[in-house]
């Protein structure tokens, strides 16, 4: 809590020296207008006027001098022809240098005194001589040159007068005249085809007298191709051209007229002391030589000095500028401690922020948690508006508001309570991220970072419920080939696309389609060779499905390895439960046939014996009774004789399957039954819809099925009702049916008649030993047909079905077959 | 005929009260009865005493019936009588093939063993000397002798009287033994008619011959009912 506790007072201790920063600085301001406001300063006012009064002052005496008093002679007269006395005189009334009467009108500059002469013609404020006026204060140009020397402030950098080529002599007037030029003097055409130089109104020749025809004067220049062209401080022409290699080139007239290429002086060839703005080397040929022209002198001297009451009053401004500054550096120097005691404060809040003392760590608290977006934002703009609110334009458009709608007495505060504010929203931010840095959750939290992980779960969701729904993982732990197949189908995908993506984006449409060619090319090629390792593994499964349990071996890169080893697996068991119940099989079959061979011997026995007993002697109850025991005897024989043949069919063993016909085995069995039939009173009758119905069945098991079923009709039904037989087709099926009418009611199911040994008449005491059925239905099922037993009222109904066999299969094969037996 | 009265049979079966009633049986018919109980027994009866038949089980002790009747076929060819439990086609088939004349099946009827035993000798003795002079008008197809001349048929040497159509359905099928003949082929040449739906005439027909030739028309040894495709005469 403690630390808390110093934590919040560091921060207000760093806001309110933000706002004393912020106050001292406004105050500042209101002290010294002239901080933010040039105009507010008188001193500063007064100061530009005068310099821009010498620099006008200048610039009229300089063109006096170089205009009219060099034309004059020793009586204060233009020299020259009456043409160019009057040209120059027109032009000194155009700028204003000479009034209608031919006086010279230097202007009212009341604060100065000055002089201006050409060898020997002068002019002065005071009609004293140069060494009158002059002081140290003086700005002087004597010999045509400036004298720097002076601190008064005089603009000349615009007055220039040079030599140029073919040995003219320019002169340009200053910035503060109305035309830069109007007579251009000492024009030398000698070997001078044309001249032209800016808009210069006359061109007098080197005689001062004789004006430049106007066709040597050749306006709008020579130079079509030129980018631009000038003169130097020395009066040296240059121009700038775009050669034919498309380089810039400057040329250079050193007053020979032989121009030379150049460039400015600004290599190390030469030292710095050695060398001036002006300075050019001549490249031409490869060889860097140092141009040097002489400069010409003139016998011009012009000199302004600020009168004496002037000069004090310049001085003492002087000085008050300097005590303010210096004042206003003593009072920022004042600030600096609290701004430093900011800083500090603010560097302790960066380190202290977010430590809970009692978890002894990091802890993001709840501001910690907002997006950090807002924060970032804050620490960036805080201090711009820190920093802004002190510069001097900001100042002074809040002082005109101030001034305008309050009272600038607020303003101090106001920069206090903003500066200080601004402070602790920069200081809260500052605070508030570095604790997020700490506790790693500076990306997590801010919006950006958000908006992505809520994406990237999103999409990590969805793909593991779909992963999750397929069962994919597991499905894929073994099944090689399909895992193989997903992560090639996503390489390809991931790969083409940003390779081809790349190549179209390189504009190589060629590349990309060959890129996508190669990458399709192998992609199937795989998918191709995992494929013929699944035809494999679906031959073995038809394999299997066929009957052959062997092992396969495949390598173990194999795609389908796993599932192989599955199948080999499976075959290994179905292989066991067959090879056991094929054991089995035979067993029960071994054992059927003992217990029938065993119950054979004493059978015979007893049938033998009870036949020579027959032969014997006897009363006739005895007869009666061997006759009986005799009858019994044969059910018996009969009936170990079916429990073995329902035994085999069960098993499928000893079945000889043939193409039989369906339509012929009917009728041999009614033939072979038409005593029995006669016998039992009952009349049969058959519809044979089909002429022939062929079919594969071992004949002898099928006519017991026939037979056992007429037989049943036979025995069952009622009195004085007939036996309906049919076979027709049914599906592909060959269908043969037997119903009649039953003698008794019949109160079980289709189901239970087929069961062994059970009979419909519960009693057992007629014939028949209940197999008949089960006898019929087994032998039927053993040669691929289906039984149905069809109960409906007293109406019992018996159904065989067979699969036809197609028809073309020859009449003469099936013979053939048998033919053979 | 006389000579089958008092043929010597031997009969040989490990269980005592089989050989004792088929002895009483066969007593009866008049035939002098040897017994055996086993294989070796039974090869010892053979050299001791002259022995027209041989009824044998197949089951037996120290020599089973099927391996001492290969060793009685090497030295006598007297009609041998197989009499076993084993009902399947496979051992008959196998009885058969390794000499046997006959196989009959336990438990037997008494009547059809004593039919059995007097057929076989009957071949065996009446009929011995008649073997060696076939004529060409004859057709011999085991026990069944057709004189096609007298337009006759003897079944183990003793006459069968045939309808004509009986008749004509013997010829066909003993002239062709072996192949299977559909009923409407037999009809067709039989009856020199067009057939349709012949199926039961002929199978009636079929029947009624094999009553008379045969001695368990149940279990026909000669005539046989191709089921769901003909008939034929078993090629002997």
């Amino acid at each position: 809590m403690r630390r808390k506790g110093i934590r919040i007072a560091a921060f207000l201790a760093a806001c309110t020296l933000a706002g004393i920063c912020g106050y001292n600085v406004c105050a500042l301001y209101l002290d010294h207008p002239s901080m933010y406001d040039y105009n507010a300063n008188e001193n500063s006012k007064l100061m530009t006027e005068t310099a821009h009064e010498a620099g006008e002052l200048e610039a009229r005496l300089w063109t006096v001098g170089v205009m009219y008093l060099r034309n004059l002679d020793k009586n204060g007269k233009l020299t020259g022809t009456k043409e160019f006395r009057q040209h120059t005189e027109e032009e000194m009334q155009r700028l204003g240098l000479m009034d209608s009467g031919g006086n010279i009108t230097i202007g009212d500059y009341s604060n100065f005194d000055y002089y201006v002469s050409w060898d020997g013609n002068e002019i002065s404020s005071t009609g004293k001589s140069l060494d009158a006026i002059k002081t140290t204060d003086s700005f002087i140009i004597e010999n045509g040159e400036h004298d720097f020397t002076s601190d008064l402030p005089v603009s000349v950098a615009s007055i220039e007068a040079y030599d140029a080529s073919y040995g003219a002599h320019i002169y340009v007037f200053g910035g503060h005249m109305p035309c830069r030029r109007s007579i251009v003097y000492d024009f030398d055409t000698t070997g001078l085809p044309s001249w032209y130089v800016d808009d210069a109104k006359y061109y007098y020749k080197t005689d001062g007298t004789t004006l430049v025809p106007d066709d040597y004067v050749k306006r709008n220049g020579d130079y079509d191709s030129d980018l631009g062209s000038w003169y130097d401080s020395e009066g040296r022409y240059h121009y700038t051209y775009v050669g034919q290699n498309g380089s810039l080139y400057e040329m250079m007239d050193p007053g020979n007229g032989d121009y030379v290429e150049v460039q400015r002086a600004t290599d190390s060839s030469k030292t710095s002391s050695q060398v001036d703005i002006y300075d050019y080397y001549s490249v031409t040929e490869n060889n860097r030589k140092f141009v040097n022209t002489p400069v010409n002198t003139y016998p011009l001297t012009v000199c302004i000095t600020p009168k004496a009451e002037f000069a004090d009053t310049l001085e003492s401004l002087r000085k008050t500028e300097k005590t303010e500054e210096e004042n206003i550096v003593h009072r920022l120097v004042e600030t600096l401690p609290f701004a430093a005691g900011f800083v500090i404060l603010a560097l302790y809040l960066m380190w202290a922020s977010g430590y809970n003392r009692k978890e002894k760590k990091y802890v993001p608290g709840e501001a910690d948690k907002l997006f950090a977006e807002l924060p970032l934002l804050l620490l960036i703009a805080a201090p711009v508006g820190i920093i802004g609110l002190i510069t001097p334009d900001v100042f002074k458009e809040l002082y005109k508001f101030f001034v305008q709608y309050y009272k600038s007495g607020y303003m101090p505060a106001f920069y206090a309570a903003a500066e200080s504010i601004m402070a602790g929203v920069f200081l809260v931010s500052l605070m508030t991220l570095m604790t997020r840095l700490k506790c790693r959750t500076l990306l997590k939290t801010t919006l950006c970072g958000r908006i992505a992980g809520a994406l990237w779960n999103r999409t990590k969701n969805v793909c593991t419920k779909a992963a999750n729904r397929l069962a994919l993982r597991e499905q894929l732990r073994d099944d090689r080939m399909s895992r193989r197949f997903i992560i090639r189908s996503a390489a390809a995908t991931v790969f083409g696309l940003f390779f081809c993506g790349m190549l179209l984006a390189m504009n190589s449409l060629p590349g990309a389609l060959i890129l996508a060619v190669i990458i399709i090319g192998a992609y199937v090629y795989f998918n191709l060779r995992d494929l013929s390792a699944y035809t494999e593994l679906s031959s073995h499964i038809t394999a299997m499905n066929g009957g052959d349990y062997s092992r396969r071996e495949v390598p173990v890169t194999s795609p389908v390895y796993g599932q192989t080893e599955k199948l080999n697996s499976i075959s290994d068991g179905l292989q066991t439960a067959v090879e056991k119940q094929l054991k089995s099989e035979r067993m029960k079959i071994d054992l059927v046939t003992n217990v029938s061979h065993d119950l054979k011997t004493p059978l015979t026995s007893i049938i033998s014996y009870i036949d020579l007993l027959a032969q014997e002697d006897l009363k006739p109850e005895a007869r009666d009774f061997v006759t009986i025991i005799q009858q019994k005897a044969e059910r018996l024989r009969t009936m170990v004789s079916d429990v073995f043949d329902l035994a085999k069919a069960t098993s499928r063993t000893d079945m000889a399957l043939e193409r039989i016909d369906a339509v012929i085995l009917t009728g041999q069995v009614l033939g072979d039954m038409e005593d029995r039939i006669k016998s039992s009173g009952r009349e049969v009758r058959s519809s044979l819809e089909l002429t022939s119905a062929p079919v594969n069945a071992d004949g002898k098991k099928l006519y017991r099925v026939f037979q056992n079923l007429i037989d049943n009709a036979l025995k069952y039904s009622l009195e004085g009702t007939r036996v309906w037989l049919a076979l027709k087709e049914q599906a592909g099926y060959a269908v043969f049916t037997v119903k009649n009418t039953a003698s008794y009611e019949m109160n079980f199911t289709p189901e239970e008649i087929t069961e062994r040994f059970v009979r419909g008449d519960e009693s057992r005491t007629s014939e028949g030993n209940g197999l008949g059925l089960s006898i019929a239905k087994s032998f039927t099922e053993a040669c691929g047909g289906k039984f149905r037993v069809i109960i409906d009222g007293d109406m019992f109904g018996a159904e065989v079905s067979l699969p036809l066999l197609e028809e073309q299969a020859s009449a003469e094969e099936a013979v053939s077959v048998n033919g053979e037996e | 005929m006389d000579r089958t009265e008092n043929a010597s049979i031997l009969v040989v079966d490990d269980d005592h009260d089989i050989v004792n009633a088929i002895a009483m049986l066969l007593e009866k018919e008049g035939y002098r009865i040897y017994k055996a109980y086993n294989g070796l027994e039974a090869l010892d009866a053979v050299t001791m005493y002259d022995i027209q038949l041989i009824l044998i089980d197949v089951m037996m002790p120290k020599l089973d019936g099927l391996s001492a009747m290969m060793r009685i076929r090497e030295k006598k060819n007297i009609p041998i009588i197989v009499l076993s439990a084993k009902s399947e086609d496979s051992d008959k088939i196998l009885g058969l093939s390794m000499g046997a004349d006959d196989y009959i099946t336990k438990p037997y009827n008494p009547a059809e063993l004593a039919a059995r035993v007097r057929a076989s000798l009957r071949r065996y003795l009446s009929l011995g000397a008649a073997d060696s002079a076939v004529r060409s008008d004859t057709v011999k197809v085991g026990g069944l002798v057709l004189d096609k001349a007298a337009r006759q048929l003897y079944a183990d040497g003793e006459p069968v009287r045939l309808t004509a159509t009986e008749y004509k359905i013997t010829e066909l099928l003993m002239e062709n033994a072996g192949r299977v003949f559909s009923a409407e082929e037999i009809y067709s040449r039989v009856w020199n008619e067009d057939s349709f739906s012949v199926e039961n005439t002929v199978m009636v027909h079929i029947r009624h011959i094999r009553e008379k030739i045969e001695i368990n028309p149940g279990d026909p040894r000669y005539l046989k009912v191709v089921w769901g495709i003909g008939y034929k005469i078993e090629k002997l």
